[in-house]
């Protein structure tokens, strides 16, 4: 229901597209609103233009059907009426926008629950039975169906799909099992199939290790996986949720934060900094620290700062309902927004603490 | 004048005959006088007259004297002198001046005349007073000489009597001295007199040495013996070599001739190689007899025959007979030694000691004695010999021998004790390298000793089949072996080794002991979880009485007949302690108790005692490893029977938390730990129950293990809760569709409902089956021990009051033997703020009733839904599964949108579940139904145009789906 761009984040709350604005200065967040014509059940803005947004959304066909389908649009904020009227309308009225429609993803059944960003011409978008890849152009508004997976177990649909950040690759998870595939020969990367007790809900790739997933579902784990080998059980399992978990969001820019969200009410954010690339630099300034740790003695008895270990960070509970989604901001690597069913965004910084623990190591 | 002494003198030679002489005699003084002073030997010549005898005794006295008081004779011949030097002008008138006071010749008469003649009066007087005057001096002077010499003469008469009495005592010594001088001197005379017979020897034989070597060296003869010496001399060697070559020679035999070569001082190091090589295939030889002959014997006979306690204790005696009897006990069976030696003879030429009846004591006597001996010669023959193992050396092989001359074939050979000095000059090196040769050699055989051993030990799945005495003795003989086999010990730490292989022994017993155990109950918990095979726990009638007695023990709150699962649980739990006292405790009793002396010593026990410690604690932690991952397993298959298996596992560890493990702790306490020395029957048999309480070396073990228990029990509960609630939210999370299947969409719903969905007459289904189970499992006292009893009644009369405002329709709610009569609607409570009594009402004001969900769940406490579930009876399992159930219902409505029949069917369902599901849920009855509400509101919100049903109509639907 929800992504972040640049300094902004977009999410669609019903009929609505909301986009919020923070400004760090003043710490103070605005909000424009978009209507929109259908109940949006995702939405995905494109990271080379702020202005493009997908969103899936559910439409009643008939009375009697309904469909998932999945359009871009670009948001156009309308111009306010007169400079005086500003004042009252930021305190009264929120400003006000209109999307217009880009293009939409045909699709037969519909059933899109997820459009996934490869590059400003490619993009994915994920179905119950299978994951489609378009090629889209968005100044003619024309999508082209360029390839399609269908689900490898015909009971289980996909639930949720993840872009691998360093190779052509596309990550699903379906039932109790995470797939990949390799997006140009649309042939399986690896599988780990049925190595878990409940359903998946969702899946993040490590952005800066490669192979590294996080994966959660019902059974109120966190697992983080190495695919390369996908019979040697999670690299991790973490479990601080006592409900299903439908979000999981790896930091873009420290990838020992995961943040996590549930129907329990909270938003978890974990610190894996043991299988992390944090873990790498470590080990790498340790062997350069021991020099600097002689003259610095001083200076480290003063700022001395505890590496930071693994486990639960802080727990947000701000949320009184199911947090379905969470998500980092793509620019300010402490700075993360979570969204949950009763409508309320809530937006939150990295404690301090674990901030200067991560710098200063 | 002359000095005062010689005055004195002078004086005192005048007066002396004065004293002693009448005046007359004072002419003939006067004339010795003259004489004396006429020549020095003038007194010689004068001799012949009286007063010159006088004279010369007064002049000898008058030198004493001089002497004596240091005035020399120079003085008065110098004094003469210079009175001669003085008066040297008068010459001889000085000399024979008879006017002369001083002088000698001086004559009263003459010089009184002078005076008288040349002096006036006053002169005359004067003379006189002069002459008194002096005369008062001389007198005085002659006065204190005397008395100073008076008392010289007293100390010297003192010092003669005391030199007197000293020479008495100087007299005693000298005549011990006298006696000692004298014996000392015929002591010496007779040593000198005994030693001269051999001195004359010693030279006689001198003599003729030197008289053979001077003369006879050339001769030829001499010569000739020498050489025919050296070569019988040689021939005895070869004798000796030939002898130990050959083929049949034993190792005592060998052994012997390689002392004789030792003697014969034969080059050491080929010798010793030689004799380890021949002792090598002498004792492979040996070995392969023996092994071949002992498979014939058993390998345990039963001590009846024997009598085990006289000949199995060990003899630290050094009494060989003492030690040979315990050796070979059979000897004292006399009937067994006569059946058995003429074989023995047959096969082993009778050079074998008289055998033992089994094989082991068999494989001891023929095989490990003779490696022991071995290496004891080997040892004091060419390594070091240790003080003291030369002894034991010679002590084994001489026992050695002495069994071979029982034996009557083989003389005792009188040498060995002699010859055990036998000792061959090796540098260090070649000692270093022999030592390595019989260390690998020894080794090498010690090792195939101990496989053979091994391979009499077998450790068959059920254990208990093996007769604990066999396996026991076995060792037992082992460890006399190793007892006995001092030269081994050192060489190569053979009890170490030994030690070893008990120690796998016992370990390996304690686990197959106990593994046993754990397949059994494993299996029985699988046949259990099944809850057809339930009945065939019949097998336990022995059971009876102690578990009966134990239930009331650990679980005084059951009701008397304990239905079901219950039943199995007890009587599985039963089942695992009487197996534990009728079969397990007793059979590493016996293990332990029958005639082992490598368990009598107090750290083959202590050992024995880890060893069962570690392994039941192994157990226990083997048991619970494996439930879990049954349980996993059987997740995968999830039929009804494995999640009932589960549970039953999940309260058998609880049960095994909370009495079994400390009972058994209890009764290992009891039986195996207990100290002292332990009778061999009927020891283990629990005769009160007023048990000791677990010792304390036991005591934190058996807190882990219950600790261990508990977390188990609670991991596969919760590893129930889980799977079931997972299972039936399955039924109503998924819609159904799959990519083939048929889509029951609630959007394709379009009539209105005519009674409760599938899935939730299946959910209501298997809630109550599942329900039963968990009562058979855990029982249901949970209401009653929570004092829920309010909140129990307050749940009847709410749903009570839903039943009552509609038509009563007979029957209803019997479930559970909670009958119920009157019935309110339950909106009551929950819907009451709507302020509406038409269902309606309840949907109709969206906003508000948001507001009010959210200000709801602002001050409720937050709901955790996958917890550890606490109340471990059947209200808190129950409603874990409902909360798992209702919450995935919730979210699972929330990702649907609803046609007018989807949602009202929802409404139905939510209705019923209300109705029906309250009694899983009163542990927190309010969380139920603000779930089910909120579910409710969100399908009416998610419906594209809702029309909520109106009580009446749902309560009719409700009821006519009856139960």
């Amino acid at each position: 229901m929800e992504s972040t761009e640049h300094r902004s984040c977009a999410y669609g709350l019903r009929h609505q597209v909301h986009l919020l604005t923070f400004d760090e200065d003043i710490f103070e967040i605005n909000t424009t609103i978009f209507s929109h014509p259908h109940e949006i059940w995702d939405i995905s803005a494109s990271k080379d233009d702020p202005d493009l947004v997908f969103t899936c959304y559910k439409q009643v066909i008939d009375g009697r059907k309904v469909q998932s389908k999945a359009s871009l649009w670009r948001m156009k904020v309308t111009q306010r009426d007169s400079e005086e009227d500003d004042l009252e309308r930021i305190h009264h009225h929120q400003p006000r926008g209109e999307l217009e429609h880009v293009l939409t993803l045909d699709v037969g059944d519909g059933s899109v629950k997820k459009v996934i960003w490869q590059d400003s011409t490619e993009v994915i978008s994920v179905e119950d039975w299978r994951i489609n890849i378009w090629d889209i152009d968005i100044k003619l508004g024309t999508a082209k169906l360029t390839g399609s997976i269908e689900t490898p177990n015909r009971n289980f649909k996909f639930t949720s799909a993840v872009m691998n950040p360093h190779a052509q690759e596309v990550v699903a998870v379906y039932g109790r099992s995470i797939q990949g595939w390799n997006l140009s020969s649309l042939k399986t990367t690896f599988a780990i199939t049925d190595s878990q007790p409940a359903m998946l809900h969702c899946i993040d790739y490590n952005p800066n290790r490669p192979f590294q997933i996080a994966t959660g579902g019902d059974d109120c784990k966190i697992r983080i996986w190495d695919v390369r080998d996908t019979t040697a059980g999670p690299l991790m399992t973490i479990q601080d949720h006592t409900h299903w978990v439908w979000s999981v969001a790896y930091n873009k820019f420290h990838d020992q934060l995961v943040l996590t969200s549930s129907s329990d009410c909270q938003v978890n954010l974990q610190s894996i900094v043991s299988i992390s690339t944090g873990a790498d630099y470590k080990y790498g300034d340790g062997s350069e620290g021991g020099a600097e740790d002689d003259e610095d003695v001083d200076d480290q008895v003063d700022h001395e700062q505890e590496a930071p270990t693994d486990g639960l960070v802080q727990a947000f509970d701000q949320h009184e309902d199911s947090v379905y989604q969470v998500a980092w901001s793509s620019v300010d690597p402490w700075l993360f927004l979570s969204l949950s069913y009763d409508g309320r965004a809530v937006m939150n910084q990295v404690p301090s603490e674990e901030k200067f623990k991560i710098i200063m190591n | 004048m002359a000095t005062a002494g010689d005055r004195i003198i002078q004086q005192l030679d005048a007066s002396l005959p004065a004293t002693t002489r009448p005046r007359p005699a004072r002419s003939g003084t006067g004339l010795s006088l003259r004489t004396g002073t006429g020549t020095g030997a003038g007194a010689g010549a004068a001799a012949g007259t009286t007063t010159a005898g006088t004279i010369a005794t007064r002049r000898r006295a008058k030198s004493f004297l001089r002497n004596y008081y240091g005035i020399q004779n120079t003085d008065s011949s110098q004094q003469d002198g210079s009175k001669e030097n003085t008066s040297a002008q008068a010459g001889p008138v000085s000399k024979s001046d008879p006017y002369d006071l001083d002088s000698h010749a001086f004559e009263v008469d003459k010089y009184m005349h002078k005076m008288f003649v040349e002096k006036q009066l006053p002169g005359l007087i004067q003379s006189d007073n002069e002459l008194v005057a002096d005369i008062r001096q001389l007198d005085g002077d002659m006065k204190t000489l005397v008395y100073e010499n008076y008392s010289k003469f007293l100390s010297a008469t003192d010092t003669i009597n005391k030199m007197k009495s000293n020479v008495d005592n100087l007299e005693s010594e000298m005549s011990r001295l006298t006696q000692n001088i004298d014996r000392i001197a015929t002591s010496s005379s007779a040593i000198h007199s005994s030693l001269g017979s051999k001195r004359e020897k010693i030279r006689q034989l001198n003599g003729v040495h030197s008289l053979l070597t001077k003369h006879f060296k050339h001769l030829t003869v001499f010569t000739g013996i020498e050489r025919e010496c050296k070569i019988i001399m040689v021939q005895v060697a070869q004798k000796i070599r030939q002898k130990m070559c050959a083929e049949k020679a034993t190792i005592s035999e060998i052994l012997e001739c390689v002392g004789l070569l030792l003697t014969l001082k034969e080059e050491p190091v080929a010798l010793w190689k030689q004799c380890l090589e021949l002792s090598m295939s002498c004792l492979k030889r040996v070995k392969t007899e023996t092994l071949e002959h002992i498979k014939s014997l058993p390998l345990y006979v039963p001590p009846v025959t024997t009598s085990p306690k006289a000949a199995q204790t060990p003899s630290s005696s050094t009494s060989k007979k003492a030690r040979k009897s315990a050796r070979t006990p059979s000897s004292a069976g006399p009937s067994a030694a006569s059946a058995t030696t003429p074989r023995e003879k047959s096969t082993f030429k009778g050079s074998s000691p008289p055998p033992a009846e089994d094989k082991v004591a068999y494989l001891n006597a023929q095989y490990l004695k003779q490696v022991e001996s071995f290496v004891v010669s080997f040892r004091s023959y060419f390594l070091a010999p240790v003080p003291g193992s030369a002894r034991s050396a010679t002590g084994a092989v001489a026992t050695a021998h002495e069994e071979t001359a029982t034996n009557g074939d083989h003389r005792a050979p009188a040498w060995i004790a002699k010859d055990a000095r036998v000792y061959a000059n090796m540098t260090a090196e070649q000692q270093a390298e022999a030592n390595m040769s019989v260390k690998d050699a020894a080794s090498k055989l010690i090792s195939q000793y101990l496989d053979i051993i091994s391979s009499f030990l077998d450790y068959p799945d059920d254990i208990l089949r093996i007769q604990p005495e066999v396996h026991v003795h076995v060792l037992q003989n082992l460890y006399l072996g190793t007892t006995t086999s001092t030269g081994l010990c050192q060489l190569l730490g053979f009890d170490g080794l030994a030690t070893g292989l008990i120690q796998n022994w016992e370990t390996r017993l304690i686990e197959k002991a106990l593994g046993k155990v754990k397949v059994d109950l494993l299996t029985r918990i699988m046949e259990q979880g099944n809850p057809d095979i339930t009945s065939s726990s019949s097998d336990m009638g022995t059971a009876a009485g102690e578990g009966g007695q134990l239930e009331r023990n650990h679980s005084s709150s059951t009701p008397p007949p304990p239905s079901g699962l219950t039943a199995v649980l007890r009587k599985t739990a039963d089942w695992l302690l009487d197996n534990f006292k009728t079969n397990t405790i007793p059979f590493l009793e016996k293990c332990m108790s029958s005639d082992a002396q490598f368990l009598e010593t107090p750290e083959g026990r202590a050992l024995f005692l880890r060893n069962f410690q570690d392994g039941f604690k192994a157990f226990w932690d083997q048991i619970l490893q494996e439930m879990q991952q049954r349980s996993c397993l059987m997740s995968a298959t999830s039929s009804a029977g494995s999640r009932t298996c589960s549970l039953v596992m999940s309260r058998l560890c609880f049960e095994l938390s909370n009495a079994v493990v400390e009972q058994l702790y209890k009764s290992v306490s009891k039986t195996l730990f207990r100290p002292g020395k332990r009778n061999r029957s009927g020891s283990f048999l629990i005769e009160s129950y007023d048990e000791p309480p677990v010792i304390p070396q036991l005591q934190w073990d058996c807190k882990a293990v219950v600790q261990l228990c508990q977390e188990s029990g609670h991991a596969l509960l919760d590893g129930f809760i889980f799977r079931t609630g997972n299972e039936l939210s399955s039924k109503l999370v998924s819609d159904g569709s799959t990519l083939s299947g048929v889509s029951l969409d609630p959007m394709s719903q379009e009539s209105p409902p005519r009674g409760v969905s599938d899935p939730w007459e299946q959910i209501y289904r298997q809630l109550n089956e599942t329900e039963r189970q968990v009562v058979m499992a855990y029982g249901d006292e949970g209401d009653d021990r929570q004092g829920n009893h309010e909140i129990s009644s307050e749940s009847t009369r709410r749903e009570s009051v839903f039943r009552t405002t509609t038509t009563a329709t007979g029957g209803g709610g019997s479930h559970n033997g909670n009958t119920n009569t009157s019935r309110l609607s339950h909106r009551n409570d929950s819907l009451t703020s709507f302020g509406s009594n038409t269902m309606n009402s309840r949907f109709e004001n969206q906003q508000r009733n948001l507001l009010l969900t959210n200000i709801d769940k602002l001050f409720s406490d937050r709901v955790e839904i996958f917890v550890r579930c606490q109340d471990l009876n059947r209200t808190g399992i129950m409603f874990g599964i409902i909360k798992i159930l209702l919450k995935a219902w919730a979210e699972a409505v929330r990702t649907k949108t609803f046609s007018k029949g989807g949602f009202q069917q929802v409404q139905i369902d939510a209705e019923f579940a209300k109705v029906w599901l309250w009694r899983f849920a009163t542990a927190d009855e309010r969380l139920m139904h603000s779930l089910l509400e909120e579910t409710q509101q969100t399908a009416y919100r998610r419906c594209i145009d809702a029309v909520p049903l109106d009580m009446n109509t749902v309560e009719s639907i409700i009821n006519s789906s009856e139960r």
